[in-house]
């Protein structure tokens, strides 16, 4: 995938460079905002990772201009300004995920395939599956091999996100937006506790796990390989 | 105290004005009484002269120039005090008796012309009129008209010259009174400028307006000095808040430099990010306060269920506070009411926090009560616990950032998180109370009532509409799903 990062910070847009290169993805680099915005209108990249406060024209501003020219190329903004409102503000210039600095990697890769995978077409599923397990949103039920599994409002919801994004990692902040719309990280393990009474409801009665933990990144759900 | 002090002293001003205007008065007033006297005196002198033109009247029609002569000399000879002067002249101006020796040229009232060897300040009043051939003259002198005035115009000058000593005397001493107090204030507020926050005014017993004024500066220096201590305090805990995690996290780097087995490395470095994102988190919490305290942006107000919200967050932390060892109870959702208008994302991490808060200072074993009502006077959210709870002195203090009781200070938080509270509420025009559970802390958040016209939120719209088999996603990942499969 070609990825543009706009990023004024030399250091971290090396190290962004870096890691997006070693996953196999192809990157360039600029370091103003108009050299981003001549960029996506010449070279059509495939995913713009942008950061806010860029020298030139500031990162709210390319986005605008991209969306009024049309483009849609997947857009992850990046900023140290981490409030509700710079975030609300950025989902309706048009950026499609937002991340605030300082981030792990992992949480950044996440969104970046999370962004890059979403699935095209305009029908809403009904049914998810994975394995043998089966999650209704009709009917807001879930099967396991057959079993029905009572699962509480938040576990239903959390298995949702899980199985939409089914075979990617998904990290604890984007459940914590997704799930529980929490823009903020709280002091008790609000994911941990709901994820563990998934899995003990989910896989625990059956052979196969089927949630998986990956160290320091996330979560995710697929068949056994 | 310096003249310079003394003349620019408001009392000394209002005591110079006074005397302007008293010496302007008496002035005008000392004007017209001099001229009445005068008037009345010289009234008086008139009299007299025409008493004496009757009785030479009388003379020359009883026996013509002979008797005026004999009557004019017999007046001149008893009237030794000098006072009167008679005249008989001819037309010619020729002298026939009496003590006038210059004939005068006017006929009537008049001053009579000076003698020789007479002096201008005793002048003579004189009437001139033509008896038969003669010309007759009678006048008296004017110079106790200018003594009596002189003697009252005296008197004026010196009763003035009194009440003016007085009263700068007057002034002087009042401003001399306020030009010590203003100078203690001055003193004060130079040394409480200079950092002796404990300097205070005096307040005296006589409770003037400076009493009143300074009585007020020593409530708004109290108030100063507590800002001031509580920011101290602040900054203490901000730098021990701050560099306790950058610390760490620095030792754990310098560590894993020297480490040699890489996993032993990789594992401090991980912890070092931990430390990293810690202190990451606080700053971002300190921003967010900063924030919200200094905005007045609403345009992400909306009218939403604040019941629907805890039920939410009770759904989302019951099993968290049983992993804690503690119980959750929360009273069931009232069907209507209960809405709020605010920022719902505010708001929802003003109640986490106080869950949270709860949930850690309570202990094991605790129960947590989480309830909503709603009146006229608006929506009431109470979260409750059965833990120690905070002394009656101290819960004023816990809203302030990174303040914890000393007895907490080794439990993990920032200590920011009443002071978000606080943030949020204040946005909202809502009260905060810490209360007594018996026993525990009972924290009490007070919504104003909604303000007329507040619109219905799009979540509750969406969520009493939403088709069956619809996604339960928060309502903006939902849009921005649909958006994102659009495209």
């Amino acid at each position: 995938m070609k990825i543009l990062v706009a990023e004024d910070d030399t250091q971290s847009a090396e190290f962004l460079r870096k890691g997006l290169v070693q996953e196999g993805h192809s990157v360039e680099c600029v370091f103003d905002g108009r050299d981003a915005l001549s960029y996506c209108l010449y070279n059509a990249p495939d995913m713009v990772i942008l950061d806010r406060m860029l020298p030139g024209m500031d990162g709210l501003t390319v986005l605008k201009t991209l969306r009024a020219a049309g483009r849609k190329v997947p857009v992850l903004f990046l900023t140290s300004m981490g409030d509700v409102d710079d975030r609300v503000e950025g989902l309706l210039a048009g950026g499609d995920d937002y991340l605030v600095k300082p981030y792990h990697f992992s949480e950044l890769l996440a969104r970046v395939t999370s962004l890059a995978r979403r699935p095209a077409g305009n029908e809403q599923p009904t049914r998810l599956v994975v394995h043998d397990l089966e999650l209704d949103l009709l009917s807001h039920t879930a099967r396991r091999a057959g079993t029905v599994i009572d699962l509480q409002a938040k576990e239903f919801t959390l298995l949702e996100v899980l199985m939409r994004n089914t075979g990617r990692i998904i990290t604890k902040t984007m459940l914590l937006e997704q799930v529980w719309d929490f823009n903020f990280d709280p002091k008790t393990t609000v994911v941990e506790t709901h994820m563990s009474r998934l899995r003990a409801k989910v896989d625990k009665p059956f052979e196969v796990p089927l949630i998986h933990t990956t160290r320091n990144s996330g979560y995710s759900i697929h068949a056994p390989r | 105290m310096r003249p310079a002090s003394l003349f620019s002293g408001v009392a000394f001003r209002s005591a110079l004005l006074f005397l302007l205007v008293f010496a302007v008065v008496l002035t005008v007033a000392g004007i017209a009484i001099l001229r009445t006297t005068e008037g009345s005196m010289t009234d008086q002198l008139r009299s007299s002269i025409t008493e004496d033109f009757d009785l030479l009247r009388d003379a020359n029609v009883t026996g013509g120039e002979t008797e005026l002569v004999k009557f004019i000399k017999a007046a001149v000879a008893t009237r030794s005090d000098k006072q009167s002067e008679f005249g008989l002249f001819k037309l010619s101006g020729r002298r026939i008796a009496g003590n006038v020796t210059v004939a005068p040229t006017f006929r009537g009232w008049g001053l009579l012309p000076l003698e020789p060897g007479q002096t201008a300040d005793n002048r003579f009043l004189g009437y001139v009129e033509m008896l038969d051939d003669n010309m007759v003259v009678a006048g008296r002198s004017q110079r106790f008209v200018e003594t009596e005035s002189g003697v009252i115009l005296n008197s004026l000058i010196l009763s003035g010259l009194v009440i003016c000593l007085a009263a700068l005397g007057i002034g002087y001493f009042l401003n001399r009174g306020v030009s010590q107090k203003l100078a203690v204030i001055d003193r004060t507020l130079a040394e409480v400028s200079h950092g002796n926050s404990e300097a205070r005014l005096p307040v005296g017993r006589s409770n003037d307006q400076i009493d009143h004024v300074s009585r007020q500066i020593n409530a708004h220096l109290d108030r100063l000095s507590e800002l001031l201590a509580n920011m101290r305090n602040t900054i203490v805990a901000i730098a021990h808040d701050l560099k306790s995690p950058l610390h760490r996290a620095y030792m754990l780097l310098q560590e894993a430099a020297d480490e040699s087995a890489p996993l032993a490395a990789s594992s401090k470095l991980t912890r070092a990010t931990g430390e990293l994102e810690t202190l990451g988190g606080v700053l971002d919490t300190v921003l967010r306060i900063s924030r919200i305290g200094t905005s007045n942006d609403s345009s992400t107000f909306t009218r939403f269920s604040a019941a629907v919200l805890v039920q939410d967050l009770a759904q989302t932390f019951e099993p968290v506070i049983e992993a804690a060892g503690q119980t959750l109870r929360w009273a069931a959702v009232p069907e209507s009411g209960a809405d709020v208008f605010g920022d719902r994302k505010m708001v929802q991490q003003m109640l986490v926090n106080l869950i949270e808060n709860a949930s850690r200072y309570a202990g094991a074993g605790a129960v947590i009560e989480l309830s909503i009502r709603a009146d006229e006077g608006g929506t009431i959210v109470t979260v409750a616990d059965s833990g120690p709870g905070i002394p009656a002195d101290k819960r004023e203090e816990v809203f302030e950032p990174f303040r914890r009781l000393s007895e907490s200070r080794g439990t993990p938080g920032s200590g920011l998180g009443l002071a978000l509270v606080k943030a949020v509420a204040t946005r909202h025009h809502a009260r905060v109370t810490l209360g007594d559970n018996h026993p525990g802390l009972r924290v009490t958040v007070y919504f104003p009532p909604l303000p007329a016209g507040a619109s219905l939120g799009a979540e509750r719209a969406a969520a009493s509409s939403r088709p069956p088999g619809e996604s339960t996603l928060p309502q903006p990942l939902r849009e921005a799903a649909t958006n994102f499969t659009a495209k």
